[in-house]
């Protein structure tokens, strides 16, 4: 892996380097349109003096002369505000635009709890109701174009259920999703990059992205929220805030098809050695040039996309190939878990062991959306994954009985009950709760070894109802299905049902109408059947089965402006 | 046991599923139907009756709707200002310049904009 990022940091450092044109040519410009409007004054400026010099030769009407009169003191005022607009447009680079949302939520669960775990049902089935549960969302949009080569594209995100200061904390995640589920008021950056497009050979122009990547609100996101596209990858495929670099290259020249384009991108999550939750440090370091062995490795993403767009074919669509590849897929850091955070003490009596690594893993997707399609109102999208996982070890929770003073070697926390009680009474009463200790973790296994692969289909549509209004409504339906192993790195979507990582099947119905270019309302009903669970989420441990049925149906409000 | 039981679930359910898409199959048809038997609305009329004069090959230049501003747009239609090149009013009806201006604000300069890496 060391040498797959070395590999491509030199490559994006030679690519720089060797670029032509490498200083950015400034846009302190006046803006196209202002430009003819000033030469026209000048026009007209010329055109009056013209008129004096002919008023002085010969004398006009009382009538024309106050025309005339009139006309210049309109000229000298249009030329003072044309001077102003001209120093705004020049001196203001950033555009700012705006979005609220008020969203209520209603839920319903049906299933068993399992014993922890286990794929043993607990208890009876639950029946439960969450009534309405409102939030607010704002968002604030930045953007700049900085120069003819270099744009810079910003949104910070503040969402919050009223009144509810509750920050969710996900540790083995939430690098992924931490502006996207609800928090306090604080506003976060959720995405920040700037791309600098240059060309080394005029057939094969590029572009370098750096930053905070636009990774999240996934394709065919931009038909449910009835905007442009706001993503790079399809929801599917890749969907979590992304810290990273990238590359594209813009094939348009060489295929002759529109918006055809090559997008890399390599995506870090680098663990800063001094792990926090909740306000508590986890790691015995302090300092980040200290290192902490029981700290997460780093977990690279690396994204291939091969996108293009046949507007003359299919009725006219978009197309996107991509794969998505894990190299390494660390093992996990569950000291913020109160359960499990004595496996990572320092006495010697629960450890846990394993590889640092739990495997590799990658995933091909294939996508298609069609916006209008044979010109008609109709728009659809169809997206289909497939995913395989090359497991190398797990990481098990072990006990070691020498330290309680018994002969035997080290064995599974959870089997030392079984295996101990007859020691004494007092070992039972002591061993008795590791009976609830996870089995190994591996990457979607619990031993280590598996192999697994795993699919998703993901279809839908959206049309305009035929109601004769200003702006039509709009209705559409979602249908996905993943298998047991799935696994969507889509943490970074805002759905709270979370449907694309669904294993099992997910239906979603909506109807938006928009009110004006600014101002939308939506309604929607989202059903998710989960035959296995998401066990310790991400890419930890063997997905266990379950009956759970979850449903979702909200009422949102959208300005934007 | 809990295979057992999540296992006879899950058969269950695998019927429901194979009726889930018959409906949803059924449900596009329906959907596509009625959306191929719509009207014509804005975005139809820009392409077919503005598109049919502002065409690559012909002497009018074209246009897209990011070449004003919604404000120009709305000054645009209220001031007729089409009329200083060609007079339209035969070729539009009231209701159909209506549907194609809402297109055109809807879709002009400062109306939202794709995010994607390197996209330009």
């Amino acid at each position: 892996m060391q040498h797959t990022s070395k590999i491509l940091f030199l490559g994006i450092m030679l690519l720089f380097f060797f670029e032509p044109c490498v200083s950015a040519k400034e846009k302190y410009i006046t803006p196209d349109e202002i430009v003819p409007i000033l030469d026209e004054i000048d026009r007209l400026n010329k055109r009056l003096n013209e008129l004096n010099q002919q008023q002085e030769s010969e004398k006009l009407s009382e009538d024309d002369q106050r025309a005339l009169d009139f006309l210049k003191q309109d000229m000298d005022e249009l030329t003072e505000i044309l001077e102003r607009v001209e120093t705004k447009s020049i001196v203001d680079r950033l555009e700012i635009g705006a979005e609220i949302r008020t969203r209520m939520d209603w839920f319903t669960f049906q299933g068993h709890d399992n014993i922890p775990f286990t794929d043993h049902p607990q208890g009876k089935k639950r029946d439960e109701y969450v009534r309405m549960q409102p939030s607010n969302r704002f968002r604030l949009n930045l953007r700049a174009q900085i120069s003819d080569n270099l744009k810079f594209t910003s949104r910070l995100t503040m969402l919050r259920r009223w009144s509810d200061d509750d920050f969710n904390v996900y540790p083995d995640v939430n690098f992924l999703n931490t502006t996207r589920v609800a928090g306090n008021l604080n506003l976060k950056v959720e995405r920040a990059y700037v791309d600098y497009f240059f060309e080394p050979n005029e057939l094969l122009p590029m572009a370098f992205t750096f930053g905070r990547l636009p990774s999240t609100d996934g394709l065919p996101t931009d038909l449910i929220e009835n905007t442009p596209r706001k993503s790079t990858y399809p929801a599917i495929a890749y969907n979590v805030e992304s810290d990273g670099v990238g590359l594209s290259l813009d094939l348009e020249p060489l295929t002759h098809l529109p918006q055809t384009a090559a997008r890399m991108i390599a995506v870090v999550r680098y663990d800063d050695h001094e792990q926090y939750f909740m306000g508590k440090q986890l790691s015995d370091k302090k300092g980040v040039y200290r290192v902490d062995e029981k700290g997460m490795d780093p977990v690279y993403f690396l994204v291939i996309q091969l996108e293009s767009h046949f507007p003359d074919y299919f009725g006219g669509l978009m197309a996107i190939m991509n794969v998505l590849y894990i190299p390494q897929a660390p093992k996990p850091d569950f000291r913020y878990n109160d359960d499990l955070a004595p496996f990572y003490s320092d006495d010697g009596l629960l450890f846990t062991q394993g590889d640092d690594s739990l495997g590799y893993l990658t995933k091909y997707t294939l996508f298609v959306e069609s916006k209008h399609f044979f010109g008609y109102n109709f728009d659809w999208f169809a997206g289909l994954s497939y995913l395989r996982t090359h497991a190398t070890s797990a990481t098990e929770f072990m006990l070691d009985p020498g330290e309680l003073g018994l002969p035997q070697d080290p064995l599974p926390a959870r089997e030392a009950y079984n295996l101990l009680k007859n020691y004494g009474p007092s070992y039972a009463v002591q061993l008795q709760a590791l009976e609830n200790a996870p089995t190994p973790i591996g990457l979607l296994n619990n031993d280590g070894q598996s192999d697994h692969d795993a699919h998703c289909i993901h279809v839908g549509m959206r049309i305009d109802l035929p109601i004769a209004i200003k702006q039509s409504p709009k209705f559409g339906i979602e249908y996905n299905h993943g298998s047991q192993y799935w696994s969507n790195f889509g943490q970074g979507s805002e759905d709270p049902l979370q449907k694309l990582a669904t294993r099992g099947e997910a239906w979603d119905f909506y109807l938006l109408q928009p009110i004006s270019r600014f101002f939308m309302l939506r309604i929607g009903h989202t059903v998710t059947r989960h035959d296995y669970d998401q066990n310790l989420s991400f890419y930890y441990g063997q997905p266990l089965a379950i009956d759970h049925k979850i449903t979702n149906t909200y009422l949102l409000m959208d300005a934007k402006f | 046991m809990c295979d057992t039981f999540y296992n006879m679930e899950k058969e269950r359910k695998g019927m429901k599923q194979t009726l889930h898409m018959l409906v949803f199959g059924g449900l596009c048809f329906i959907l596509l139907w009625v959306s191929y038997s719509m009207a014509s609305d804005g975005r139809s009329i820009y392409l077919n009756k503005c598109g049919s004069c502002h065409q690559e090959s012909g002497d009018v230049e074209t246009f897209a709707p990011s070449k004003y501003a919604s404000t120009q747009w709305r000054r645009f239609f209220r001031r007729n200002k089409h009329k200083r090149k060609k007079d339209i009013s035969e070729l539009f009806t009231k209701e159909e310049l209506e549907q194609v201006k809402t297109y055109l604000i809807l879709h002009a300069a400062d109306s939202d904009q794709p995010e994607a890496v390197g996209l330009k």
